[in-house]
């Protein structure tokens, strides 16, 4: 009789109640961190559609966020963080204020510029936006323009 | 890699001082003047009446007439040359002067030079007199600036972009040591010694501004039609280069020159990037030769010259030993397993010593080169089959992220991690240039773990698969057992008397 109950409601509650998705959605993420976390932040980059994405703040933003101030969407930058030379996962260099390619020593500026090394184009760079209350802003990355 | 982007040379009316001369009377130069505004390969003979002006020329150009007292004005204000503009008097079709071996530049031909865009008139770059009532013979006037002979070109435009206050007008970070350059080059080299009569490397033959920039109709280096634009600089230097009879006995250092660079750049992965894919940051002839001061790289520098876009593969490098013995031996660094112009696109199967492999040129057991070693052997060996074991694990892990995906399984998280391998894979082929086994081995196993991982959540994701099929089978027998109590009961009830009798419709 349980079997048989088993039978029966497991498949129903798993419909009702699915596993977990391993990734995020194709347009629109919310990075894994919180703005006032980003400096710490161990994953960043993070899963955007199945590609890294990497979000860095400006040096403005930085000095803001040191002195406590209120941080903006300008004072964030996020990119798909695959090197444009082999494909490497590029990461954030905060103590040089660069994006860095550990494979080949690539760099690109805080814009996404490829500044030095073999890279051959900047990196694809995605709209930031920020939610939630001040000091506890969520950051949303985006492919689309914000409308 | 930034490419120099100042044209290099101010040529606006060359074609004009050579008909000026000739109209003169000057028709032994006029040949020569000719031949160095249109095609180089055309004045190779060694000039028998340069003078010693070349030594003079590797000074930068005192601005002593028309540019330095134009520094000293507003930038030249450009328009339509007037009607009386002593030039037009014999070198515009139909002028008072002119007749039909006169040489004839017209206005239409100048429209898109970036010097007449910036309002440049002939008398800007060959001086002398603008008006015919202070005109002048050109061979008795001070201030016409003369080309008759080959390198007097470098200084002609060197008179301008050799002056910093005169080029400031134009752009304010604007370069002026392209003549300086030009000098110390292969091409500027041969030509100082050509006119100073010294024959061991006297070539009168070789480039200068015009060969590479054009004459009248200079365009901006920024301009995709220039000569120089990055897409086009490597058929440029082609258009001499590649010539077989051209380059006949020219050498280098003791070397030939050759002809098929060109045709080797385009096969190999610079070019390729370049012209196929349109990469104009991959590197063409001027980004490892330089372009005013053009040279081969010494053999020391080759790996500073790779190193300018490849900096880490150039540093772990620099630290082997490798690289002090290829040096010792007169080898070109990167270039002995890269290749020089046809720069290969590179594999696994370069390292390690299979069939192919580029270790086994000097680690070869029954002939070691340059003191080879066996242990060096048994190191490319390993190297080669610990990128292979993290090839074949990526490989492993990718197929059951496919299987568990075409199951209709959520692994989109482990495809992600899967990157890290790849980052992993391309890591330990940067750090096979330390040619020691610790790097390599310690970025092998890292991709090594990512691999598990990976493949331990897609075997979880099948399992969960297949647990899902025993849950659904087993969930069906229950529900037909359902069915068919159901039907039975249906079939046992018996059916309602019908209320409705048609015999009283």
């Amino acid at each position: 009789m349980v079997a048989t109950w088993g039978a029966i409601l497991y498949p129903v509650l798993r419909f009702l109640r699915p596993r977990a998705a391993t990734a995020s959605g194709a347009l629109e993420v919310v990075a894994p961190f919180r703005v006032k976390e980003i400096l710490q932040a161990k994953n960043n980059p993070f899963d955007f559609g199945g590609k890294p994405c990497l979000v860095v703040l400006t040096p403005d933003g930085a000095k803001r966020l040191a002195a406590g101030q209120a941080i903006q969407a300008d004072d964030l930058r996020a990119f798909n963080a695959v090197c444009t030379h082999v494909d490497c996962t590029v990461k954030y260099r905060q103590e040089n204020g660069d994006i860095y390619c550990a494979c080949h020593e690539g760099i690109y500026d805080l814009n996404g510029r490829n500044v030095s090394g073999p890279p051959p184009r900047p990196l694809e760079a995605y709209v930031v936006t920020l939610r939630g209350e001040p000091g506890q802003e969520e950051i949303v990355v985006s492919k689309q323009s914000p409308a | 890699m930034k490419r120099d982007s100042r044209p290099t040379a101010m040529l606006l009316a060359v074609i004009l001082a050579a008909a000026a001369m000739s109209t003169l009377g000057i028709p032994a130069l006029r040949g020569e003047l000719v031949a160095v505004v249109q095609e180089p390969e055309a004045a190779q003979a060694p000039a028998a009446d340069a003078p010693a002006a070349a030594d003079a020329s590797t000074a930068p150009a005192e601005p002593t007439d028309a540019a330095a007292n134009a520094s000293s004005q507003t930038p030249p204000a450009g328009g339509p040359l007037p009607d009386d503009y002593s030039c037009l008097t014999c070198h515009k079709k139909g002028g008072d002067l002119w007749n039909e071996t006169t040489p004839t530049v017209d206005e239409s031909h100048l429209t898109n030079d970036v010097h007449w865009k910036k309002g440049l008139r002939c008398h800007d770059c060959h001086g002398g007199s603008e008006t015919l009532e202070s005109f002048k013979n050109h061979r008795d006037d001070p201030d016409f600036r003369s080309l008759r002979v080959r390198q007097d070109s470098i200084t002609f435009c060197g008179h301008c972009h050799s002056n910093l206050d005169y080029m400031r007008k134009f752009s304010p970070s604007a370069r002026t040591d392209q003549e300086t350059e030009y000098w110390t080059s292969g091409h500027g080299q041969r030509l100082k010694a050509s006119a100073a009569g010294e024959n061991a490397q006297a070539d009168a033959g070789v480039a200068t501004c015009i060969s590479c920039h054009g004459g009248h109709g200079i365009l901006a280096v920024k301009d995709v039609n220039s000569p120089v634009y990055p897409t086009n600089v490597a058929q440029t230097c082609s258009k001499c280069h590649s010539d077989a009879k051209l380059m006949e006995g020219r050498t280098y250092d003791g070397r030939r020159l050759g002809h098929d660079q060109y045709e080797q750049w385009t096969k190999g992965v610079h070019g390729v990037a370049m012209l196929s894919k349109g990469d104009i940051s991959a590197p063409t002839c001027n980004d490892c030769h330089g372009n005013h001061g053009a040279l081969p790289p010494s053999v020391g520098s080759v790996a500073n010259a790779c190193g300018t876009c490849h900096g880490k593969v150039s540093k772990l490098f620099a630290e082997t030993r490798m690289k002090h013995k290829f040096e010792v031996a007169g080898m070109p660094g990167c270039a002995v397993c890269h290749g020089t112009h046809q720069t290969f696109n590179p594999g696994d199967s370069m390292i390690g010593m299979g069939d192919g492999a580029l270790c086994a040129k000097c680690h070869n057991p029954a002939n070691p080169q340059l003191g080879a070693t066996l242990a060096g052997a048994d190191l490319a060996k390993n190297i080669h089959a610990k990128l292979d074991e993290l090839k074949r694990n990526i490989e492993l892990a990718g197929d059951k992220v496919r299987e568990a995906e075409r199951l209709g399984m959520e692994v989109r998280g482990s495809r992600y991690d899967l990157h890290q391998a790849f980052d992993a894979l391309t890591n330990a082929r940067t750090l096979i240039h330390t040619f020691k086994p610790g790097p390599v081995d310690e970025a092998v196993d890292e991709g090594l773990k990512v691999t598990a991982s990976v493949q331990e959540s897609a075997a979880a994701a099948l399992r969960e698969h297949t647990y899902r099929r025993w849950w659904l089978a087993g969930s069906l027998v229950p529900i037909l057992i359902v069915v068919g109590l159901l039907v039975a009961t249906i079939r046992r009830t018996p059916l309602p008397e019908s209320r409705y009798d048609p015999s009283h419709h």
